[in-house]
């Protein structure tokens, strides 16, 4: 498996859309830390607009202090956590994977290895494992743009401990992976990049308006909407400072789990062509 | 060794049609194996199947005397349908990347190169590469690793004159290197100038298997004698040789015997008052056999 994940890295580092969705990361952080500079800088109108916006939509305000309250700390842990949660990463991230995983399927090159005997397991793995690396190297670029304009603009103090930075951090990463997953589970469906980006991008978002304006009409869909991992990756850093940290890392664990079995399930019966 | 392939029953279905049904062959060391069949025979859907991109629905196969494909792949190199290759690569680098998922050293990289004559195609991509370089190409992959067992999916399709007498030149050069190649294709023509055995693929059944040694004999063995006459001369030549495999044209017959024992009955056909305007081997026969055969007749 040691030589197929080394060619899927190789393959990354020479594909074009790659290396565009990396810069368009970097750029898209810097954009957004100079947005919320300005934000800040016009605090109270922002706040009593979105205030006014979540008041509208029958929700609990508090989720307005939860998100500004952050950028008057000045912090760079805040402003990662912001980073990370406002699901702008996800977009690309969906276009990295889904055109990395399905370029397999459309250049053929997926029947060179298994008419060499090589396990479809072996295969589904590295795959995998190229498309998380290639996921968190977006994300990270993403991070790093903004962090470092972030860090210019807000200080580095931080106002939480470093444990709970840290886990927070690691429910992120655990996040991402099971996102990452399910958009390889996504594209091993589809077989075609088109396809792949446009389901891997409307489909989840699509639940996960669908929960919200579900949990609108019904209150008690709102414990089930929350479980929904695209409300995870958005409210992880809630959870831990609320102390239920496990919940991330459970949510996480069961996309991942889930979307690897129906995954490898499809392609471990594929026709490949 | 004693085959490189074998397979028992080997059966693929497809919404409840069997594509391929229950084919049975070998193929042995060192043979160009031709698999002969109409478009839709069924001879791609066998290929997918002996290199695991579908599964069979019944039957089985190996390789190797009784490997199975995980085992054997390495020793297997193919290239089924067109050439899969990374379009934003280099020849060289589309070939090194295969040796780096295979596992296999990069130094034969120039060699193969050479081989199928893409050494100086330099940073050109494959996607702006002829039909012919692309198929040359996806030889070169099916190369790597030095595999004894070449399986090759129509790979002539779609290329000019000179890049057919340069993929069968290639292909003789594997003979030559000791290499068994099984080769798919409906350029009957072709097959003929290189293959050692033929399998004749109908409606997903394998309707025969002959050797090269045998499609000549019974290709030889049919001589056309051009006569003004044709119907009497068909009488002649039927009641002379007791039998009735006379096959009469508009101005010649067609008889199942080698040129070189026809004396005889020209002797005849001349004592008979039949002008015999001039006698030839018939040098389509194997095409029309191979026709005739894939037709089920």
């Amino acid at each position: 498996m040691g030589g197929l994940l080394k060619a899927n890295l190789i393959q990354m580092k020479r594909s074009r859309a790659f290396i565009v969705c990396v810069i368009i990361s970097l750029c898209f952080g810097i954009f957004m830390a100079l947005l919320y500079s300005y934000a800040w800088q016009n605090n109270e109108v922002t706040i009593q607009t979105v205030t006014t916006l979540v008041t509208q939509y029958g929700m609990d305000t508090d989720i307005v202090d939860e998100a500004f309250g952050m950028l008057p700390k000045n912090n760079l842990w805040a402003y990662i956590n912001i980073l990370l949660s406002d699901g702008s990463i996800i977009y690309i991230a969906a276009v990295v994977v889904s055109s990395l995983a399905a370029a397999e399927y459309t250049s053929g090159t997926l029947k060179n290895l298994i008419a060499r005997g090589y396990s479809r397991l072996g295969i589904f793995s590295a795959k995998l494992i190229s498309l998380l690396i290639a996921s968190y190297i977006i994300a990270f670029a993403y991070v790093a743009g903004g962090s470092v304009v972030g860090l210019i603009l807000y200080g580095s103090t931080t106002t939480i401990d470093t444990d709970k930075m840290l886990t927070a951090l690691m429910a992120y990463i655990c996040l991402f992976a099971a996102l990452g997953a399910m958009y390889f589970m996504i594209a091993t469906i589809c077989r075609r990049s088109g396809a792949s980006i446009a389901v891997s991008i409307v489909v989840p978002l699509f639940i996960a308006s669908v929960f919200s304006i579900m949990a609108m009409a019904w209150k008690d869909i709102t414990d089930i909407s929350q479980y929904w991992i695209i409300n995870q990756i958005v409210a992880a850093q809630n959870y831990v400072l609320e102390g239920s940290a496990w919940i991330p890392f459970v949510c996480a664990l069961g996309y991942f789990g889930l979307s690897c079995m129906v995954g490898y399930a499809v392609f471990s019966r594929q026709d490949i062509r | 060794m004693e085959y490189v392939l074998e397979t028992q029953e080997l059966t693929k279905i497809y919404d409840g049609m069997p594509v391929v049904d229950s084919v049975t062959l070998r193929i042995g060391q060192g043979d160009i194996y031709g698999f002969v069949g109409k478009n839709g025979a069924g001879k791609t859907t066998f290929i997918r199947t002996v290199l695991g991109l579908t599964k069979p629905s019944g039957g089985s196969f190996s390789f190797f005397d009784g490997m199975e494909l995980q085992q054997a792949g390495k020793k297997i190199g193919s290239l089924i349908e067109s050439p899969a290759l990374y379009r934003n690569m280099t020849a060289r680098q589309n070939l090194e990347l295969y040796c780096t998922a295979l596992g296999v050293d990069k130094k034969y990289v120039d060699e193969i190169l050479d081989i199928i004559k893409l050494k100086d195609t330099g940073k050109k991509k494959a996607k702006d590469f002829s039909l012919g370089m692309k198929q040359r190409l996806g030889i070169g992959m099916a190369l790597i690793g030095d595999p004894e067992l070449l399986i090759l999916d129509e790979p002539i399709n779609g290329l000019d004159p000179m890049g057919i007498v340069e993929i069968r030149e290639l292909i003789l050069e594997m003979k030559n290197r000791g290499k068994t190649v099984f080769i798919s294709s409906h350029f009957l023509g072709e097959l003929e100038k290189i293959a050692t055995r033929y399998g004749i693929i109908a409606s997903g059944r394998l309707v025969e298997e002959i050797s090269a040694g045998e499609l000549k004999k019974i290709c030889t063995a049919r001589t056309i004698i051009r006569t003004d006459d044709p119907q009497k001369a068909k009488r002649v030549i039927e009641a002379h040789l007791k039998t009735d495999a006379v096959e009469e044209g508009k101005d010649s017959v067609t008889i199942n015997m080698p040129l070189e024992d026809i004396g005889e009955l020209t002797n005849k056909l001349f004592t008979e008052g039949i002008t015999v305007k001039g006698i030839s081997n018939d040098d389509n026969s194997a095409e029309e056999y191979f026709i005739k055969r894939m037709e089920g007749k």
